[in-house]
């Protein structure tokens, strides 16, 4: 248990360096970047107020259940924001206030002290959805010279990874804590932790290539 | 069993996750690669159609110097000439104005040379700007050139419209006239028909001239590739002349005894 809370503290530290990256460059986040911003900012003050609920041994749960939402609304926003420049991205519009629908029923369901797993599986079906979309029409449309030399591309490379990456765990979540839950959190320490340094990295990579720019 | 069943679940999620980690990977990696090569090819395109251009653009300030030689040739060869041969002329006859016979002698050459003067004027005039068209319009400039064909010999051309009196703008006129004529004498030289039949109608705000001749054919797409090959300009002169006007022409071969060219201009 010790190594699993290792791992995710690793991962937990690890959001620090997108966020600093972004707090240096604050002057380059513009247009689509500032919703990934606040995503930065969110995630980080989520890890420091989980890891003081972990510490009193208070159920983090109910603060994940808001997080999701936040965090879909925000990558929503930021795909809406660079779809924009080309069309009405009226379905990613839509979408949000749908998954707060998403969301309620979750709770209502589940209630806030077990995992949202059915609104994170859904959030990341979405998501996925958004960048492989992202990915097709950059490529369809050529718009960019540098694909790489892109902090867009590299944010929804970090998307692609994180929400594709952990969506079988997310889904198959609550029967694993039924079944072994000690099993469960080694594979959680393990395979979200990997994709969450992942994330982080590529997002790292994202916001400092606002400064080349 | 349920041990198992416990465990292949575990399996099953690890290996998902990798999987999908895996393809996640190649498809970043492909699109990260296959946009540079596309945009590599883009840009190859973009060069080529430059390239063209430039050529065209080259070919066409070509022809305009070439047309001034040709002029600038005849009024020296033969109207510089004949004027030093008039002045030569007017000099004899001060020195024989007593002298009637040698007199009558030396007006009458100097007639026959005015004359000769004035034909090689009329021709350099007609090929600058082509009077028939210039006045009675392009069916009538066509149908004239038409003309001045047959009587050569080599070709039997047939010319039909609907429309007589058709008028449009002065430019297009003259461009497509000269068009016309270029795809005509390029067609005899190269396609040794002896029979041409060109047909111009009106084709809602397009005009459409279509010639149809049985000679050697050639296709549209034979014509680019020997334009960007070849030294010529007749080939480059008809693209210039075509893109001038925003015509579109077609060339084609019907059959083994059929080609077509058509001339589609919006008017």
């Amino acid at each position: 248990m010790d190594n699993n809370r290792l791992l995710v503290s690793l991962s937990q530290c690890l959001s620090l360096f997108p966020f600093l990256g972004a707090l240096i460059n604050i002057k380059k986040i513009k247009e689509c970047l500032l919703p990934v911003f606040v995503l930065l900012f969110v995630n980080v003050a989520v890890e420091i107020i989980a890891t003081i609920y972990i510490e009193f041994d208070k159920n983090t749960n109910e603060i994940l259940h808001v997080f999701t939402v936040i965090e879909f609304s925000l990558l929503s926003l930021f795909f809406a924001f660079f779809f924009k420049k080309y069309f009405n991205p009226i379905v990613i519009y839509i979408s949000i206030p749908l998954f707060f629908i998403v969301a309620y029923v979750d709770y209502k369901i589940n209630g806030l002290n077990s995992a949202d797993n059915f609104s994170v599986s859904v959030e990341s079906f979405i998501l996925v959805i958004y960048t492989l979309f992202f990915f097709y029409y950059v490529l369809k449309n050529l718009i960019f010279d540098n694909l790489l030399a892109q902090p867009v591309f590299w944010i929804s490379t970090a998307v692609l990874f994180y929400f594709s990456g952990n969506f079988v765990l997310f889904v198959f979540a609550n029967y694993m804590m039924r079944v072994d839950l000690d099993k469960y959190l080694l594979l959680w320490s393990i395979i979200h932790t990997f994709f969450n340094v992942l994330y982080n990295i590529f997002l790292g990579i994202g916001i400092w290539k606002t400064r080349i720019r | 069993m349920e041990n198992k069943d416990q465990i292949d679940i575990f399996t099953l999620v690890v290996i998902a996750s990798m999987g999908i980690l895996v393809l996640m990977l190649f498809i970043v990696f492909f699109i990260a690669l296959y946009q540079k090569r596309m945009l590599a090819h883009k840009t190859e395109l973009v060069d080529a159609e430059n390239k063209h251009q430039k050529k065209l653009l080259d070919a066409s300030l070509e022809i305009a110097e070439q047309e001034r030689i040709k002029i600038a040739t005849n009024l020296h060869d033969d109207i510089g000439i004949t004027l030093s041969v008039l002045k030569l002329n007017l000099s004899r006859a001060k020195k024989n104005i007593n002298n009637i016979a040698v007199f009558d002698e030396i007006i009458s050459d100097s007639n026959k040379n005015i004359d000769d003067s004035l034909d090689t004027v009329r021709s350099i005039y007609n090929d600058i700007m082509p009077p028939t068209l210039m006045k009675l319009g392009f069916v009538k400039g066509i149908k004239e050139l038409c003309n001045q064909i047959n009587y050569t010999d080599t070709t039997e051309i047939s010319f039909s419209t609907a429309q007589e009196n058709m008028e449009f703008d002065k430019k297009i006129e003259l461009q497509l006239y000269r068009l016309v004529k270029e795809v005509l004498n390029n067609t005899i030289k190269h396609g040794k028909p002896s029979i041409i039949e060109i047909n111009i109608e009106i084709n809602g705000s397009c005009l459409l001239v279509t010639m149809l001749h049985n000679g050697l054919g050639i296709t549209t797409e034979a014509i680019k590739k020997l334009s960007e090959q070849s030294t010529g300009l007749g080939l480059k002169s008809i693209l210039t002349r075509t893109q001038l006007i925003n015509a579109i022409i077609d060339f084609t071969i019907l059959n083994d005894q059929i080609a077509k060219v058509t001339i589609n201009v919006p008017i």
